[in-house]
């Protein structure tokens, strides 16, 4: 498919990594954060790590919503499928996450209703197939998500399907990132920012991080040259000196973003007071509720939610996964305890997190060699 | 530990082709097959496979288009057919 194939030219990608290595300076160490879960996804996909010299260090990023999803959260959801006459349904992922007492298809197991749909419009028309069931739709994501499940409740509500209701866990990007960058654990060297996030929410948004941490930001496309080319953009600002929020995969994100997306958001949802991530803790207004004007459509109004808090078990690192302080294989229980099949932590579960990349593309090597 | 990739086909069957239509941030380019009622089109992704898709938040779609779509709503142009003159 044109704009997919040209991008991944394995003849484009020798000529980005030479000058990649061109352009890094010997003896120091670049420490380069990948935000988004389908970045960490595609360069272990398609080893775009191996083309980087032993000192480009990819760390990779909070940027997996299943990932960041609080074991709590889970079992408020569990707690919601086994209320009499629900539909629960939720993406294919979330469905093996780990609460405290099981997984969602764990619950579907002991008799909840858990149906997993591709698209809130997919919820959406199994509430209006069923309407003397209840329907609640589980709805996780970023600002690439979110206007997904805003399209889905205005058309709810247009259509008067009285029997929709949403668990809202929507999440916002750049909370986290000022969090991160605050965090005096982590030192990074620059970030390569989220295509999609980007075509929704724009580039001004990541203006912050150059202005005030003084960290280069690329905006970058999925695709191994896509990767390739941020990496070398990030690089050439540091050795010009430069800081700044560039646009790699601007064939696609407008700079002002998606005005109807942002539009849409606005109506449908507000920001919480404060949300917990995985591995971060609650972070202020870093999460998405359903406005005053959506009010009928919250689950969590609709029904008493327990509101549960539950610690990571205390063999799972993944919070220290998702804040890039340590590796994947070097938790204590990657690929033994742990594995996709039985996940500990949510970093396993989902495809896009960084320990299950890891695990799926046999990426075990701990050393790297300079190409 | 083996250095196997290893085949996680619940993982397959959840995602397309792989990856999960919950990730963060990546959107998946799909063709406009024929224009519906009520801001729907059904698009085409990459293996031919159809699905409906919310097309409110991208103005002046034709057939032909390739769309990026997240989780059943486009949210932008990956490239546009050529318009009629």
């Amino acid at each position: 498919m044109r704009f997919v194939d040209e991008f991944r030219d394995p003849e484009l990608g020798r000529v980005l990594a030479g000058e990649i290595l061109a352009t890094v300076e010997p003896g120091r160490h670049y420490k380069i954060m990948e935000v988004c879960g389908g970045h960490t996804h595609s360069i272990y996909k398609y080893g775009v790590d191996d083309l980087l010299p032993a000192n480009v260090e990819l760390v990779h990023g909070p940027g997996c919503p299943v990932c960041v999803i609080p074991m709590g959260r889970v079992d408020d959801g569990i707690a919601l499928a086994h209320e009499p006459d629900v539909i629960f349904t939720c993406f294919g992922d979330m469905l093996r996450v780990p609460g405290a007492d099981g997984t969602l298809l764990d619950a579907k197991a002991r008799g909840a209703d858990v149906r997993m749909v591709y698209s809130p419009l997919d919820a959406l028309r199994i509430a209006k197939e069923n309407p003397e069931r209840q329907v609640v739709f589980f709805a996780i994501g970023f600002e690439t998500t979110a206007p997904s499940t805003a399209l889905t409740l205005k058309r709810a509500k247009t259509e008067g399907v009285a029997n929709f209701s949403c668990m809202c866990n929507h999440v916002t990007i750049v909370p986290p990132l000022r969090a991160l960058l605050d965090s005096p654990d982590l030192r990074l060297d620059g970030f390569i920012g989220p295509g999609h996030v980007a075509t929704v929410v724009g580039g001004r948004p990541f203006e912050f991080i150059p202005a005030d941490y003084g960290r280069p930001v690329v905006i970058s496309g999925f695709e191994p040259v896509d990767l390739l080319q941020s990496v070398q953009m990030i690089l050439r600002q540091l050795a010009d000196g430069r800081c700044e929020v560039e646009n790699q995969y601007a064939r696609v994100v407008p700079y002002e973003g998606n005005r109807p997306a942002l539009a849409v958001l606005a109506e449908v949802f507000e920001l919480r007071p404060h949300f917990e991530w995985r591995g971060l803790g609650f972070i202020s207004q870093s999460a998405l509720k359903l406005s005053d004007a959506y009010r009928d459509f919250d689950a969590e109004v609709r029904y008493r939610v327990p509101g549960v808090r539950v610690a990571d078990p205390k063999a799972c690192q993944c919070g220290e996964v998702l804040k890039g302080v340590i590796k994947p294989w070097e938790c204590k229980v990657f690929g033994s305890a742990c594995t996709p099949e039985h996940a500990i932590g949510t970093c396993m579960v989902s495809p896009e997190g960084a320990c299950a990349a890891y695990y799926n593309y046999g990426r075990f090597a701990r050393e790297r060699e300079v190409v | 530990m083996s250095a196997t990739p290893v085949t996680t086909s619940h993982v397959a069957a959840a995602c397309v082709e792989d990856h999960c239509v919950t990730c963060s941030d990546e959107a998946r380019p799909m063709r406009v097959a024929s224009l519906g009622q009520a801001g729907l089109a059904t698009c085409l992704d990459e293996r031919g496979v159809s699905s409906e898709v919310m097309v409110d938040l991208v103005g002046g779609i034709v057939e032909g288009d390739v769309l990026l779509v997240h989780a059943g709503v486009a949210i932008a142009f990956a490239s546009r057919a050529e318009r009629a003159r």
